[in-house]
């Protein structure tokens, strides 16, 4: 049998697995998803990459494509960068040295701790802050999820987006900067590979949109190699020195881990507020709210797509309520000090080595109903009309998510006002009644009943 | 926008916290549809919700109407409640008749009237004491750049 996947950018629908139920349609909070005979599909332009519609779809139909271990072997010297979230992942004594031992073994020369990425865009987000005068918020540029969201929902808050890159991608350019001349081999020669907890994170590296080129090779996904890294873990018997992050970096992992961090340094100042927020749902109601001026004097906010933050990701493994909880204890313990010079970050800020390399564009129309104000106007007098004819269920049954969603989708063409299937009894019932009325018609050659 | 205008009105209960902002949100979200201009947007949304939220601090009621005109937005707030005796001093930053609890929720801090200038091209307040106030504001969209 041919199995047929669909693929969205990175994203695939297995049509096979998909049973056209609305389970991902109605859940995702960007109304991205339709039902279209019979499967679902995604429509690119509202679509973040948050993989919510992964965890959600009961029949395991939605993932992402991802790079494999097989790709080590295009590389010469190959290093793996893990998320935080790694070590959240494992029961028991797997300490976070004992996971990067396990990972390594894998086949990676050499493993980089996220973690100190974190740690360096910590120290210099305090330095940007001391600096920043507003526009406030400042909003956290960690994850990509929320990024999308906001250029496409929050165009204006996109000049608010801290303006400092991923700490993966940190410590990818560090040792780009410096392996591949160290071990005098050509740069396409060295492999960085990512290994990240959801798919915002995998297209923000491989669709890059703050720099001409990703200084990361390769993304995987916790998901892909979880085997793998267990089997590992297992016969992990000399532990080598690895971890260097310390509890502050790998904090970010879960929501409020960034925020903590600026508030220990007392970066924030104590006449504004900060905000966790974590959730696409919550995250949109807080940006909303800012918009409208109804929040106001928020200095920073850390968005998180995921409940709990990135060990919630839709490519994690573990539970997130339990993988919150063993970062936390990882964030409070003290054991670990730092590996980060931060005299040395603080100059390199200076020379504007942390900043995104190109800025972030709002993406303002991916909601608008025609690019022609006038017909826009028309769209929604007909949309709005639609709108208030259709039973208000949100029952999901037309392949929309909502009926508000369905009327405009009438409206671009993209399903008949039938797909409604309210609408469609009724149009029935109409023929129906108007077939009766023909029925009881006579020629008039013939007498007339009851005569 | 030749000519063809589109209007919407809204309902606003007065001392109803809970969904105070729910309206403005509502006319933030059809201007993004229509494709109007992110900055524009965000001086609309907050003119309007300054406005409703005066209705929901001091007013028994009011309604919010949204038009769009060929060159403008306009929007117009009229709501029964107590009025402003002194519209001037109501212009000026920090002056504010909200009393103390709604202070303390963060709301009548006296911005509100000079917010809804700031971010309005005209500005008509009619007010008639014991009866109600109607604001009219006028905000035009920057051209179009194409």
């Amino acid at each position: 049998m041919i199995r047929m996947k669909r693929s969205y950018g990175i994203i695939t629908i297995d049509e096979d697995k998909c049973q056209g139920c609305v389970n991902c349609m109605m859940s995702c909070r960007t109304e991205a998803i339709r039902i279209f005979e019979g499967k679902a599909r995604i429509l690119a332009a509202r679509c973040i990459y948050c993989g919510k519609c992964f965890r959600d779809c009961p029949e395991n139909a939605i993932t992402s494509r991802t790079h494999g271990l097989s790709d080590l072997k295009h590389f010469k010297y190959t290093v793996c960068i893990p998320s935080s979230a790694i070590y959240s992942q494992f029961p028991g004594e797997s300490a976070p040295n004992r996971i990067l031992c396990a990972l390594k073994a894998l086949g990676f020369d050499e493993v980089a701790e996220e973690a100190i990425g974190a740690e360096e865009a910590s120290i210099v987000t305090q330095e940007y802050l001391k600096g920043y005068r507003g526009p406030y918020p400042l909003i956290s540029s960690l994850c990509p999820a929320i990024i999308r969201l906001i250029q496409i929902r929050f165009p204006h808050f996109v000049d608010q987006i801290n303006p400092i890159d991923l700490p993966a991608e940190i410590v990818a350019k560090d040792i780009r900067k410096a392996k591949a001349k160290e071990l005098g081999i050509k740069e396409e020669e060295l492999g960085i590979f990512y290994l990240v907890p959801c798919p915002a994170k995998m297209v923000a590296v491989t669709k890059t949109e703050t720099k001409e080129r990703s200084y990361i090779d390769r993304v995987i996904s916790i998901a892909e190699i979880y085997g793998q890294l267990l089997a590992a873990l297992r016969q992990v018997r000399e532990e080598e020195d690895l971890q260097k992050a310390s509890g502050t970096g790998i904090g970010w992992a879960v929501k409020g881990g960034e925020i903590r961090e600026l508030e220990r340094q007392q970066s924030l100042r104590g006449d504004k507020e900060s905000i966790v927020v974590d959730g696409i749902k919550n995250a949109i109601n807080v940006l909303d709210e800012i918009e409208n001026g109804k929040l106001r004097n928020v200095e920073f906010i850390e968005a998180r797509a995921c409940p709990e933050g990135c060990v919630g990701g839709a490519l994690t493994v573990a539970d997130r309520y339990v993988s919150r909880g063993r970062i936390r204890k990882l964030m409070l313990s003290e054991e670990k000090g730092s590996a980060v010079d931060r005299a040395e970050v603080v100059r390199r800020f200076k020379k504007g080595y942390y900043f995104l390399e190109k800025g972030l564009k709002p993406r303002p129309f991916a909601g608008r109903l025609d690019a022609d104000p006038p017909k826009a106007v028309e769209k929604m007098k007909v949309r709005d009309e639609i709108h208030s004819s259709l039973p208000g269920l949100d029952c999901g049954a037309c392949g929309a998510p909502n009926c508000r969603a369905f009327a405009d989708d009438v409206v671009q063409g993209r399903a008949e006002v039938t797909d409604c299937i309210f609408k469609w009894r009724e149009g029935v019932k109409d023929l129906a009644r108007e077939v009766m009325q023909l029925a009881e018609k006579r020629p008039h050659s013939l007498p007339k009943r009851g005569r | 926008m030749q000519g063809k205008a589109l209007e919407w009105a809204y309902e606003i209960e007065g001392r109803d916290f809970r969904n105070a902002g729910k309206v403005s949100s509502k006319v933030k979200e059809i201007l993004k549809e229509l494709g109007f201009d992110p900055a524009f947007v965000r001086g609309v949304a907050i003119a309007s919700y300054e406005a409703e939220m005066n209705v929901v601090c001091h007013a028994e009621k009011g309604t919010l109407h949204v038009a769009i005109l060929p060159e403008a937005l306009k929007i117009v707030v009229e709501d029964q409640g107590p009025g402003i005796p002194d519209i001037e001093l109501a212009m000026q930053e920090g002056y504010s008749t909200a009393p103390p609890e709604i202070r303390e929720m963060g709301f009548g801090a006296g911005m509100g009237l000079p917010n809804m200038k700031k971010n309005t091209d005209e500005l008509n307040i009619v007010s008639t004491v014991g009866k109600g106030t109607v604001v009219e504001m006028i905000i035009r969209p920057p051209r179009p750049r194409e």
